[in-house]
Parts: structure tokens; C-alpha cells; sequence
């Protein structure tokens, strides 16, 4: 089968980036200004203009409750959750309520869904992927955290299609790691991949060898990242900053913003200082016209004992999740740290403390996830491919019996694809429908757990209780798709349902989103078509400009000379205007008297110089 | 080579069914993994043919392999018995004494070593000659089927079923061996045991077993077949990866491992392998517990839980019979359950709201909002709980506001 291109993407809570195999090769793409990251920022302008990425974050600070970051930390959440209610008041754009119990965020009178903005950043790494390879990209593999729910996953999966991208896979972004880690190399190891990321923390473990990836064991906390201690020290701040001038910043968007800004940059400074300075000078006025500043200075050991706890708290992650998959410490031979946050000294430390060893070095934190993305993709659609990877669920899969309970039929962390069965009973007599509550969870009650689906089993023959028994089958794919079949034992009645978890978007508002989606896409196209014309004809303008002192010298000197400069002047004030304007067609239309004009430019100054 | 020769120099027809030589231990033969997993394959069932094509190697490279095994005693063909082929041994290693392949002698002499200890049963002419079927099939393994009467035929696979030979004619895109592949192995799925279907040895270690499952999953999971039209391959597909894990699961664990052996040779999965510990055997009695529990036998569940929780008093079972303390009215109890839970882990969400339950139904409402408040403190992952959490207050704050009223 020829091989087709499918790009990986890994949809940071931070950043996020690209990547292809390329002849065998997984290589990362840069973006227009060369950075192989991009922010995952979404902001609307003041003109209504839709900015992605580092556009978006230059402009943070001047338009801070119209600019998105960690979006993430809110998709396929619903309004209740106590991670919503945690962003409710820490985040300065508007986080309000949706119609299906989900979160939505209102930019400049307009309220967009979280997989909405997911979307725009997809679609810008899928521009940048084209622009480079010069050709479209229709398939992606896409990262989530490893111990995101199949809400979660959906809502991910729905943030593609409205990109305009086809997701053939979603992949647990520590697997993906690990991908890139064993690729093309010949191990027989176990690993663990400690990533900690802007906003979640993930952990697994991996059994590498003869080109298999196997996934051993994954846990984590999808909220728990970068993020956090940012938060922290922005606490620290405005703690100071009240005790000393009782003023309380939060109170204003703008400062909170460039608080932000700062305490992200002294984080990431004190990884490689003992101490740092935060300046921001105006940070906000007291309404008497006079305007305070804020001046302090951060030391690694303040910024540790401010954060110490959330490192605490990945360790006891990574100690369950060896406790309960029964792997001693002394069988991982390799840590791989993955994600911005292992730059911190404290966490390499703790890392190193926790498994004995040192971590390995050798994979880039911030480029691995994407890498290992587009081994997957590569290996799925190309048979020449010798790479496997053998995934689990990182939930348990259920159903709701008697009393309330959840009776898990598939355990977290099984190797997919699985299937179970399990034999029950009714429990009133004469029963004859059975409702079928499908959850995902841990928790014993079944409420607690996340509700996959329901159906009901009718037409079940009269019995005494517990008489009639209904075979319940659960299968998971190798893709994670979870279907369900109830069957009556004794009459073969058969019922069966493919569960999608709810993303928080019906498919009306999907198909929605995709047609208005798809108007943006052209009008990104025909920004770029400009845009190269624009180069070309400031290419000759500006060979113009050079040549015009020495032209003008020439010929000015009789009458038909000086009408011929004014007319040249002219074409090159025509030209500054249709690209101030944005304006293709008349651009095009002035592109070609630029062209004679030069032409005749060069021909002057040629002549002069021949005689 | 890309078909099947039909006669295969030196092994015979294409459809004739190789058997493991009983009398050879592999564990003492140092195989490459290629000639190990080809020599897995041969069970006294499986053909010629089916085996090259099962193990996905080029053809030419499996014969040759099968023809090393062959040479080294491994393998018997038809007719060939033990006895038969340590006589051919034997003349190879006369031979080597004096010929120009001494250097292979060592080897030789060392893979041979069980079997040319019993040199003194009468040596029966080598060839092909039929008969010989009292030799069990089975190297090492266990159990296993017997081999059925053996027919020839010049099919790639022995007849097909009704089912299997519609998904031959199904519209698919996968190539014909990767067809016969499939229908080969989905019949090893009917009739071999674990260690068969891996292809590995019962003393196998964890490493090879390893590999064994690995080599397996490249050829039979699902994704290695992605973007394909696999039809009713599919389905046979997933089936056959998912035995495989579960095969793999059970051999790698030490104690699933032996109660399977002794399954698999007595017919019959005995109730304990070890003695009980404790906690097994309250497990065991919780699991009555909730069995009794869902049949609506409150009073013979809470019994159960009580013994299982005196045995191994761990927080699930404490909460568990909290709860079914609360549905049968039984307050004290599941005060006592509920309390002991959070003092065990005061730190779970979902435990405190049992004890937020317990007080509410004693119309201790102060307290339930106290725990619930510190419940909703602690960070949880679930989401849903959160939630229910928040429901939960709510109402023992609206109770609250109406009896103060
Ligand atoms: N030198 C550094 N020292 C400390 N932290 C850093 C450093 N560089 C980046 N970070 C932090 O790492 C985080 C971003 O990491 P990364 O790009 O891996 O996250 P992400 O992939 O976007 O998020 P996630 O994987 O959680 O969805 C940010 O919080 C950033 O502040
Ligand atoms: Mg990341």
C-alpha cells in the first residue's frame, strides 16, 4: 500500500508541536519564525481577527480577556468539575457555562467551545506542516495526557475534525515519548517516562524490545503541571504585594496577566539561576492617580519551598503506579523525562532520588511527545513499518448493578484491544427490560463514575428473579472504541451499542463548526497566496528605490524624463498602498507596471553605463 | 521463492504434518530464534505448509530451517519415530568422526546427548515409512489434542468450514497468506493450550515467553492490518491478539502459571493451589458479600463483610459495608464501618461521603456538611465526584436553612 503522510501532533496544555517521518526519519517542523514549538494561545483582536500561536501570546498582555492559554486544562470537562471551578477565578478570559454541562469561553461577545479553540491551534500546526512539505495533510495521530477520560479523548478527537483533519489515532502522549525514545534502536529494557508538562502530570511504564512498545502500567493527574507552579508563585506575589500596599492585583485582568507572564519567566529562570529579579513596574494605580510597582527578588530555594508539595505529589504517583503494577524500582533501566517542567533541578533530583538513577538525557523534552506521534502514524498507515505499539486503558470499564454499585468488567490499565464478560441476573420478578448503564472510573459507587452510555435490553422473558440471565460483553478496540452487547442467555436477545463518550459538542454543533471552519481555512490560504505576492513586489520595489536616485539623475533633465518619474512614483505609491491595504487585486494589477517600470529603470542605467 | 514446492526436498509433501520429537529437550539446544519459533510451530497437526505459512518467514528460509531441525533430531516426519531417527544420528556422527565436517561434531554430539543415551532400543529403518502413531505428539507440553487421522491434500489448509470459507470469499484486502495465516492460528486458538499457542516450551522463561508474545503480536494485532478491509478477519483478528495477552498474562504470572499446568494436566482447575492467606480468603468472603448484596440477602452480606473485614480490614471493604449497613437500616454498623474507613484513609473523596451519608441519616446534618466541606478540600482526578460532592452539600445546606427557619 503506498504510504500516505500522517503528521503528529502533540496538543499541549503549554505548547505545542509538529511532527513527520520523513524517509524513515521522525523530524519535528518548524514553524514561520523557526521555532519548533508554538504556543497553544487562541486570541481574538481588536478587529475581530482570529490570532493562534506566538501572535497570540505577543498580545497577551494588551488584550488578556480576549487571549486563551491552557485550554486544555478544560476540555471535555464538565461545569461542575472541580477543575473548571479551579480556572473560574484564576484565568483572566471568561469562562461561562455551556448547554450540555460543559465549559465555553467568551471572547469579545462570542462564545466558543473548548474543542473550537483546540481546533485553531490544530489547524495552525497543520498549516505549518504544509507550508513546509508543500502538499496537504489530511491524517494526524494526536496526543492527550495518558490519564485523560474518554470524554476527554472525544472532545480531542472532535477538535480535529473541526480542524479539518482526519484522527486516526489518539495516543497517550508518555507512550508516544517512549516511541521516540526506543525508536530504530535495538533494547530490551523496561522504562518509565516521568512527564510533566504546563498542565498535567503523567507517568507510565513501558516494556520495550523487538520493535514492540508495550505499555505496562499509566497513571497520572490531568491537573497538575507548569500551570501550578505558576499559580504558586503568582500567590506568593500577590500576597507581598497586598501586605505591603494592600492592594489586592487580582482585581485587575491586565495585572494578572502580566503576572503571570513574569512568574513563568522567573520559574523558568530559577532553573537555571539561584535567584532572580521580578520588576514590573505600573503593575496597577490606586485610582488616586499615582500608579505602584512591583520589585522583588526570587530565590530557587523560595521557589522550591513554594512548590515542594506538588513535587511531592508526582512521586507518590509514580510510587503507586510501580505498587500496583508490580514493578520494583530496580527493573526500570531507563527514566525518561518528558515536558518543560523536568527542567526544574528539584524535579531531576526528586526523579533521581525516587528511581536510583540518573535520568537519560538523550530525548528532547519538548519535541519527543510529537515525535513519537508521527512514529505511530507512520507505523499504522506503512506496512514496511516494524513498530508496535501495544496500549491499555488507562480506566476501568463497567456497568451499574443493584444497589448503586459499579461492576467493573475491564480492569484500568489491560491491554487493548479486550473483551470481558460477565453473567447477571434480574433482580425483580418478572422483570422484563434491563437498563444498561455503561461507566468509567474507579469508584465503587457508580455515580462517582463518568457515565459512557446507557441502553435498555427489552423483551426479557417473565421469570421469578434472578432467573433470567443477561451475558454482558464489553470489547474495547485496538483504537479504544468501546462497544457493549447485551445478550439474553436463554432466548438470544441481543442488543448492542458503540459508546462515544460525550465530548460536551452535539454532532449538529460539530458540523456547524467544520463549515464555518472551513470559510477560515480559505481565507488563511488567501493570506498566504498575498503574502507571497506582497515579497515579490517589495522585492521590486525595492530594486526600484535603489536604482531611482541614479535614474532620476539620467533622464530628469528633459520633460519626458520628469513625467516618467512621476509616473514611476506613482506605480511605487500604487504598489505601498495595495499592500497596506491588503488589497490582492489590485496588487497584481500594480505588480505589472512595477515590472515595466524597472524594466525600464534597468534599461536607462544600462545604456548610460554602455556609452 | 514464492511458492510452496510440493515436494519439499528431504521433509516430504507440502501436506504432511510434522511432529516434535518427544525424546528432544530443547532447553538444552541453543536455537536461534528464528529455528526456535519455526520449531514451536510443529505440533503433529499443523502441515508443512501451514506452518511456513504461519510463521510469515520467505518460504525458502523456513525450509531451510525445518531442515536444520530435522538434522538435529528435533523434528520427526511421518513414519520416522524416535529410535529411527537417533539410528540416522548416529551413521551422521560415524560419519563426521572421520569426514571433513568435523568441526560440527561437538554440537552435534551435544544436542544428541538424550537422545543417543537410549542407542540401545532396536534402530528401525529410517524413510518415510508409514504407522508409528503411539509416539505422543507432544514435546513438552502438557496436554494435548490428539493428532487427528491424517489426510492429504493439496489445499493450502485442511478443509474449510462453512464460516471460514465464506470469509475466503469475502471482499477483503488482505493477501491470501495473510488469510491462511489468520485461519490457521484461529484454529490453534480451538485446540492448543497456552504454551502451544506461544510456542513456547513449559519450562520457558519470562524472557522468551516475552519474545514469543511479541513475535505473535507483530503478526496478529489489530493495527498491523490498519487501513485494510479485513472483514470478517477482523473480529478473528482481535480474537486471536487477545488470546494471545491472556495466554501471556497467565504464563508470566508464577502462581496463575502453575494453577493452569495443573489445569491443563488434570483436567480440572483445582480450588487452592496454596494454602489461603488471610486476605484471600477475605477477599473471597467479601465477594460472597456483594454477590449476596446484589441478590438483596442484606443481612447474610453484612454478615459476610463483617468476617471479611475483621480478617483484612482494608478501606473497600470498610466502606462497602458501610454502605450496605446504610440500605438495611442498620446505622450503628455502618457508623462504626464509615468512621474506621476515614480514619484509615482520611484523604479519600469518595470514602468521607460515605461517612457524610451515615450522618445524614442520623440527621447529624453539622456534621455531614463538615465532612463534605473538607471532602471537597482534597483534590480529587474525578470529576463526577467533585460534583456529587457539591450536590450532596448543597442539600444538607438547604435542610439545615429549613430547620433553622
Ligand atoms: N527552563 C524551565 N524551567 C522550568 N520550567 C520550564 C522551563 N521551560 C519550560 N518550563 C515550563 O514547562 C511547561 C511547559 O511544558 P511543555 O511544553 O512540555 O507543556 P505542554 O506539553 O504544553 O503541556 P502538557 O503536556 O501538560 O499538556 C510550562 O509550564 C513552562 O513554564
Ligand atoms: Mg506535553
Amino acid at each position: 500500500m503506498a504510504s500516505e503522510k500522517v503528521i503528529g501532533i502533540d496538543l499541549g496544555t503549554t505548547n505545542s508541536c509538529v511532527a513527520i517521518v520523513e524517509d524513515g526519519t521522525p523530524v519535528v517542523i518548524p514553524n514561520r519564525g523557526g521555532y519548533k514549538t508554538t504556543p497553544s494561545m487562541v486570541a481574538i483582536a481588536e478587529n475581530g481577527k482570529r490570532l493562534v500561536g506566538h501572535i497570540a501570546k505577543r498580545q497577551a498582555i494588551t488584550n488578556a480577556e480576549n487571549t486563551v492559554f491552557a485550554a486544555k486544562r478544560l476540555i471535555g470537562r464538565k461545569w461542575g468539575s472541580t477543575a473548571v471551578r479551579a480556572s473560574l477565578d484564576t484565568m483572566p478570559y471568561r469562562i461561562v457555562e455551556g448547554p450540555h454541562d460543559d465549559v465555553r469561553i467568551m471572547l469579545r461577545d462570542q462564545v466558543f467551545s473548548i474543542p473550537e479553540l483546540s481546533a485553531y491551534i490544530l489547524q495552525e500546526m497543520k498549516i505549518i506542516t504544509e507550508e513546509y512539505l508543500g502538499d496537504e495533510v489530511g491524517k494526524a495521530v494526536i496526543t492527550v495526557p495518558a490519564y485523560f477520560n474518554d470524554g476527554q479523548r472525544q472532545a480531542t478527537k472532535d477538535a480535529g475534525r473541526v480542524a479539518g483533519v482526519e484522527v486516526i489515532r489518539i495516543i497517550n502522549e508518555p507512550t508516544a515519548a517512549a516511541l521516540a525514545y526506543g525508536f530504530g534502536r535495538d533494547i530490551e529494557r523496561k522504562v518509565a517516562v516521568y512527564d510533566l508538562g504546563g498542565g498535567t502530570f503523567d507517568i507510565s511504564l513501558l516494556d520495550i524490545g523487538n520493535g514492540v512498545f508495550e505499555v505496562i502500567s499509566t497513571a497520572g493527574d490531568t491537573f497538575l503541571g507548569g500551570e501550578d507552579f505558576d499559580r504558586r508563585i503568582i500567590d506568593w506575589l500577590v500576597q507581598e504585594f497586598k501586605k505591603e500596599n494592600k492592594v489586592d492585583l487580582r482585581k485587575d485582568k491586565m495585572a494578572l496577566q502580566r503576572l503571570k507572564d513574569v512568574a513563568e519567566k522567573a520559574k523558568c529562570e530559577l532553573s537555571g539561576m539561584r535567584e532572580t529579579e521580578i520588576n514590573l513596574p505600573f503593575i496597577i494605580s490606586t485610582g488616586r492617580n499615582e500608579a505602584l510597582h512591583l520589585q522583588t527578588s526570587l530565590s530557587r530555594t523560595q521557589l522550591e519551598e513554594l512548590t515542594f508539595d506538588l513535587v511531592d505529589r508526582t512521586a507518590e504517583i509514580c510510587a503507586q503506579t510501580l505498587d500496583e503494577a508490580g514493578v520494583d524500582k530496580e527493573e526500570i533501566e531507563e527514566v525518561i523525562l518528558v515536558g518543560g517542567m523536568t527542567r526544574m533541578p528539584l524535579i531531576q533530583q526528586r526523579v533521581a532520588e525516587y528511581f536510583g538513577r540518573e535520568p537519560c538525557k538523550g530525548v528532547h523534552p519538548d519535541e519527543v511527545v510529537a515525535l513519537g506521534a508521527a512514529i505511530q502514524g507512520s507505523a499504522l498507515v506503512d506496512d514496511q513499518h516494524d513498530v508496535l505499539l501495544l496500549d491499555v486503558t488507562p480506566h476501568s470499564l463497567g456497568i451499574m448493578i443493584v444497589g448503586g454499585y459499579f461492576h467493573k468488567l475491564i480492569e484500568q490499565n489491560t491491554t487493548v484491544p479486550t473483551s470481558m464478560s460477565h453473567v447477571f441476573t434480574t433482580v425483580k420478578d418478572n422483570q422484563t427490560s434491563v437498563k444498561i448503564l455503561v461507566l468509567q472510573g474507579e469508584s465503587e459507587r457508580a455515580e462517582e463514575n463518568e457515565l459512557l452510555g446507557e441502553f435498555v435490553l427489552t423483551g426479557l422473558r417473565r421469570a421469578p428473579r434472578g432467573e433470567v440471565e443477561i451475558e454482558v460483553t464489553f470489547h474495547i478496540s485496538a483504537d479504544g472504541i468501546v462497544s457493549v452487547k447485551a445478550r439474553d442467555q436463554e432466548t438470544g436477545l441481543e442488543q448492542s451499542i458503540t459508546v462515544t463518550a460525550t465530548s460536551g459538542l452535539t454532532e449538529d454543533e460539530i458540523s456547524k463548526m467544520i463549515d464555518a471552519n472551513k470559510d477560515y481555512m480559505v481565507e488563511v490560504k488567501n493570506e498566504q497566496e498575498f503574502d507571497k505576492q506582497r515579497h515579490g513586489t517589495e522585492k521590486i520595489l525595492d530594486e526600484i528605490d535603489s536604482l531611482f536616485p541614479q535614474v532620476a539623475d539620467i533622464i530628469s533633465g528633459s520633460d519626458f524624463g520628469q513625467d516618467a518619474v512621476k509616473k514611476a512614483r506613482s506605480v511605487c505609491d500604487k504598489a505601498r498602498q495595495a499592500i497596506a491595504a491588503r488589497d490582492a487585486a489590485q496588487l497584481s494589477e500594480v505588480t505589472e507596471a512595477l515590472n515595466r517600470t524597472l524594466n525600464m529603470f534597468k534599461g536607462v542605467v544600462s545604456k548610460t553605463r554602455n556609452s | 521463492m514464492s511458492r510452496i514446492p510440493d515436494p519439499i526436498d528431504n521433509l516430504g509433501k507440502a501436506s504432511d504434518r510434522l511432529r516434535p520429537n518427544p525424546e528432544f529437550d530443547a532447553a538444552n539446544h541453543p536455537f536461534d530464534s528464528d529455528s526456535y519459533f519455526v520449531w514451536s510451530r510443529i505440533d503433529g497437526v499443523t502441515s508443512i505448509r501451514d506452518i511456513i505459512l504461519m510463521v510469515g518467514f520467505p518460504i525458502d528460509h523456513t525450509i531451510a530451517i525445518l531442515n536444520q531441525l530435522r538434522e538435529c533430531g528435533a523434528l520427526l516426519l511421518p513414519g520416522e519415530n524416535p529410535a529411527s531417527v537417533i539410528h540416522r544420528l548416529n551413521r551422521a556422527r560415524a560419519k563426521t568422526a572421520t569426514g571433513p565436517r568435523r568441526a560440527a561434531a561437538p554440537t552435534a554430539e551435544r544436542r544428541i546427548r538424550r537422545v543417543t543415551g537410549r542407542t540401545g532400543e532396536p534402530a528401525k529403518s529410517p524413510g518415510r515409512a508409514p504407522t508409528d502413531d503411539s509416539i505422543p505428539a507432544v514435546p513438552t507440553g502438557p496436554s494435548k489434542p490428539a493428532a487427528s487421522p491424517q489426510k492429504d491434500s493439496l489445499n493450502d489448509l485442511e478443509p474449510l468450514d462453512a464460516e471460514e470459507s465464506t470469509a475466503m470469499l469475502a471482499e477483503v484486502t488482505l493477501s491470501e497468506e495473510s488469510k491462511v495465516r489468520i485461519i490457521a492460528m484461529r484454529r490453534k486458538l480451538r485446540r492448543a493450550n497456552y504454551f502451544n499457542l506461544l510456542g513456547v516450551p513449559t519450562e520457558v522463561d519470562k524472557r522468551e515467553l516475552k519474545r514469543a508474545y511479541r513475535r505473535l503480536s507483530k503478526a496478529f494485532h489489530p493495527d498491523r492490518y490498519y487501513g485494510r478491509k479485513t472483514g470478517p478477519f477482523g473480529p478473528w483478528l482481535a480474537e486471536i491478539f487477545e488470546t494471545l495477552t491472556k495466554a501471556f498474562d497467565v504464563l508470566s504470572d508464577g502462581k496463575m502459571r502453575a494453577q493452569y499446568m495443573i489445569a491443563i494436566q488434570g483436567g480440572a482447575t483445582p480450588a487452592r493451589v496454596e494454602a489461603q492467606t488471610q486476605t484471600e480468603y477475605a477477599a473471597e468472603l467479601f465477594e460472597r458479600g456483594r454477590q449476596n448484596e446484589t441478590s438483596g440477602d442484606l443481612a447474610v452480606a453484612l454478615k459476610l463483610f463483617a468476617a471479611a473485614v475483621r480478617l483484612d480490614p482494608q478501606t473497600r471493604y470498610l466502606s462497602r459495608a458501610a454502605r450496605c449497613a446504610l440500605a438495611a437500616q442498620r446505622l450503628r454498623e455502618a457508623e462504626e464501618y464509615a468512621s474506621k474507613a476515614a480514619e484509615l484513609e482520611p484523604d479519600d473523596p469518595s470514602i468521607l461521603r460515605v461517612l457524610a451519608d451515615v450522618y445524614r441519616a442520623f440527621g447529624k446534618l453539622r456534621h455531614a456538611e463538615e465532612v463534605l466541606v473538607s471532602a471537597l478540600a482534597l483534590k480529587s482526578e474525578n470529576d463526577v465526584l467533585g460534583k456529587g460532592l457539591r450536590t450532596d452539600l448543597a442539600q444538607v445546606r438547604a435542610e439545615l436553612d429549613r430547620l433553622n427557619r
